[in-house]
């Protein structure tokens, strides 16, 4: 009787794991369908990397060699003639100028940058970045977008198809497991490796399920988003930013968590002065997964132009936590600092900067090699955001904060043509003095610090004295806070101890050419030092 | 005994047979659909191929024409201003047109030297440089050597990965058919001939889908 009942049960278990099996084969082979599915999936977004790659440098290069051309040659060849005709009418030669006039018009066949959608001839200023967005900048935009969109898709089916493979893998495991049950003729051991098996294939089941579940989001399947996104990257190029921000908007309802919409989004607003909106819209990118320094830096600027100075202060440190190399980084985190008058601190993190960029020179100058230009920006801006601030602050600053902005500001402009010129900081305290400067128009002697539209000289007259020749001089001029490096001037001191002296701002030499409307700061520097610096303002004619 | 015994051999034996033919076309649909699949990844190379010749060839062709274009720029320019001194020429005064003549000379100068760093053939009749014309006889000539159209090879990957993934369905459905057939042994008289015949109905479907599949037009 009881070997019956063995019999009977030992036969029921075969039966219930042969069943098992099969379910198991035929589960087996439905995952290795999906992952045979995700591969495919997988290799189809990684071929499309390669293609939306290829084809956005491809676009970009031929795009490039023709805006060049457009601009380089045809524009030039305009505005060169246009420029002569215009030298021919004021000297009197009308013939000439009408020869040039001529000349110049037939140009404007020669590019669609010379058509009117693009350039208007009264003011003689092509429009450019409409240009470049129209031939190519849009598209690589869209391009690289899809690259992008592309690699998350690849990223996504390839670990779903790893995790189908761990599936199976598993599932193998629970086949093992009820296939040894068979083989064992003591019953509690056989159970126990049925339920394992059993158990390894619930889990299997689950996990391959939830597997299947999960969404590969593919930004290009969108809609127009990634277009809408592209367009507005063009507009902002061309500083169009409600146009962008529209734009923008769009992009970001087809896709709310498209983190590039919504850092171009906070750009745009930012350009627009919506300071509280480009918060919202870089936090919402943080929040959607952008952690980039870059990000987190503009965030930290967003909140130090709405005087939220500790959260500006905490995001810069954030930032730097992610990309400790950032150095406009590390001197926003100084202004912050100096701006809520933690002073001490402020002179810590801008002394850190200035190692840092001291550092950066000398190892780029050893391994023979060159700084970025972003290096020298970043020095410039740091010292130019120091004035703005004191500007704003208007007199009202503690002491403490002026004297030590005004050092700052030196120190950091110093720096900044010391590691340029001679590839190392300023060594000692300046030698000499320098009188503040003294601006004048020599063709109507007037002496001041506003002349007006069309003036083409202004004399700058300081008074010096224990200067030694031989004493490096440098002189830089900014025009609305930017330099402009075709006045630069290097060269030894040849006047002597003390005196007085000129430096002209010229461009009598021209029978064209005038200074440009606008307000300009000239800088003194003897061996790299800031001696002085003046401003003066040339208005609209 | 014996009368239910001879049926269940005979079933047995059909079944062993057909387990065999199941397992002999789920081998061959296999192999047909890692052809496929092997097929798809070699068009998509090709395809890639194409899309890198093709970018290069446009960036080249670009750089090309329109140093070319800047040539003819600089060339009729000068050529303008030597044809309109010239115009000038005959209403100066004599000293002028002395400075004139030496202007005009100049300019056409520098027109010819211009003239030599372009295809003269891509002017038109008007006398504009047709930059388009040689853009697209340099594209031409390029697709003469190369392939510079990948979607041919990209659509032909698509359809492939397509077939390879039907034939897995199809690889699938047959692997059924065996479950099936397994389970035969398993069930009692009456069960054996369902499961023989659920096996024979995942057999003969998986079959016809590969069939199909395979010789699609």
């Amino acid at each position: 009787m009881f070997s019956l009942a063995k019999t009977f049960d030992d036969e029921r278990f075969k039966r219930i794991v042969a069943v098992l099996i099969a379910l198991l084969t035929v589960l087996a082979a439905l995952i290795a369908l999906l992952q045979s599915d995700a591969s495919a999936r997988d290799d189809r977004a990684n071929r499309d990397t390669k293609r939306y790659a290829t084809e956005a440098m491809g676009r970009k290069v031929s795009g490039d060699a023709r805006v060049n051309f457009d601009y380089n040659s045809a524009y030039q060849a305009w505005y060169e003639l246009d420029t002569l005709a215009t030298s021919a009418t004021s000297r009197g030669d009308d013939e000439a100028a009408q020869r040039y006039t001529t000349q110049r018009d037939e140009m404007i066949s020669l590019s669609p940058l010379l058509a009117p959608q693009y350039f208007d001839p009264a003011t003689g200023q092509p429009n450019v970045s409409r240009y470049e967005a129209d031939v190519y900048l849009v598209e690589i935009t869209a391009l690289n977008e899809k690259f992008l969109a592309a690699s998350v898709v690849k990223d996504g089916w390839d670990t779903k198809a790893n995790a189908y493979v761990f599936h199976l893998t598993l599932l193998a495991v629970a086949f093992f497991l009820f296939g040894l049950s068979i083989t064992i003729a003591n019953s509690i051991t056989r159970w126990i490796f049925a339920g394992v098996g059993a158990v390894a294939a619930v889990v299997v089941i689950s996990m391959a399920a939830n597997t299947w579940l999960q969404p590969v989001f593919d930004l290009r399947e969108s809609g127009d988003t990634i277009n809408a996104y592209a367009n507005g990257v063009g507009l902002a190029h061309q500083d169009r930013w409600p146009e962008a921000t529209v734009a923008f908007d769009q992009a970001i309802q087809g896709a709310p968590t498209y983190t590039n919409a919504l850092v171009a989004r906070a750009q745009a607003q930012g350009q627009q002065g919506n300071h509280e909106q480009a918060i919202a819209d870089y936090e919402r990118a943080r929040a959607a997964g952008n952690e980039s320094a870059s990000v987190a830096g503009e965030l930290a600027w967003a909140y130090y132009l709405q005087n939220r100075f500790d959260d500006a202060t905490a995001m810069n440190r954030t930032a730097l936590v992610a990309s400790p190399d950032e150095l406009w980084i590390q001197f926003d985190l100084g202004l912050g600092l100096l701006a809520s008058g933690q002073v001490d601190m402020a002179k810590t993190e801008y002394t850190r900067g200035m190692e840092f960029a001291t550092k950066q020179v000398a190892d780029a100058r050893a391994a023979g090699g060159e700084v970025p230009s972003f290096l020298w920006w970043s020095l410039d801006d740091a010292a130019l955001q120091i004035d703005t601030l004191m500007a704003q602050a208007d007199g009202t600053a503690a002491s403490s904060q002026a004297t030590a902005s005004g050092e700052l500001m030196q120190q950091l402009k110093s720096l900044a043509v010391g590691l340029e010129n001679n590839g190392k900081p300023p060594e000692g305290a300046i030698a000499g003095t320098i009188s503040p400067f003294e601006f004048s128009t020599p063709a109507t002697n007037d002496v001041g610090d506003t002349f007006p539209g069309g003036t083409d000289e202004v004399l700058v007259t300081f008074d010096y004295d224990a200067m030694q020749d031989g004493q490096e001089v440098f002189y830089k001029v900014y025009i609305d806070g930017e330099e402009d490096p075709s006045w630069r001037l290097i060269g030894p001191w040849d006047l002597g101890a003390s005196g007085t002296a000129e430096k002209p701002l010229s461009l009598t030499y021209s029978d064209v050419f005038v200074l440009n409307p606008g307000e300009y700061t000239v800088e003194m520097y003897v061996d790299s030092h800031l001696a002085q610096r003046g401003s003066f303002t040339i208005e609209e004619s | 005994m014996e009368a239910t015994a001879q049926p269940s051999r005979r079933l047995e034996t059909v079944v062993a047979i057909l387990i065999a033919v199941a397992t002999v076309f789920g081998a061959l649909v296999a192999w047909r659909s890692s052809i496929a699949d092997d097929g798809a990844g070699d068009a998509d190379f090709a395809g890639l191929r194409a899309s890198v010749s093709a970018e290069e060839t446009r960036a080249l062709n670009y750089v090309d024409a329109y140093e070319s274009y800047g040539a003819y720029a600089n060339y009729k320019r000068y050529q303008e201003m030597g044809n309109l001194v010239e115009a000038d020429q005959a209403d100066a005064p004599e000293a002028e047109a002395a400075l004139l003549e030496r202007e005009r000379a100049d300019s056409q100068d520098l027109s010819i030297s211009n003239q030599r760093l372009f295809p003269n053939k891509f002017l038109d009749r008007d006398g504009s440089y047709n930059v388009n014309r040689q853009l697209g006889e340099l594209w031409a000539d390029a697709a003469k050597e190369n392939n510079l159209n990948p979607e041919p090879q990209f659509a032909e990957a698509e359809q492939l990965r397509g077939k390879s993934a039907s034939l897995l369905i199809a690889a699938t459905v047959l692997a059924i058919a065996l479950v099936f057939y397994t389970l035969v042994e398993v069930f009692g008289p009456r069960g054996q001939y369902v499961m023989a015949g659920l096996g024979s109905l995942c057999l003969i479907a998986g079959t016809v889908f590969a069939l199909l599949i395979e010789f699609r037009a």
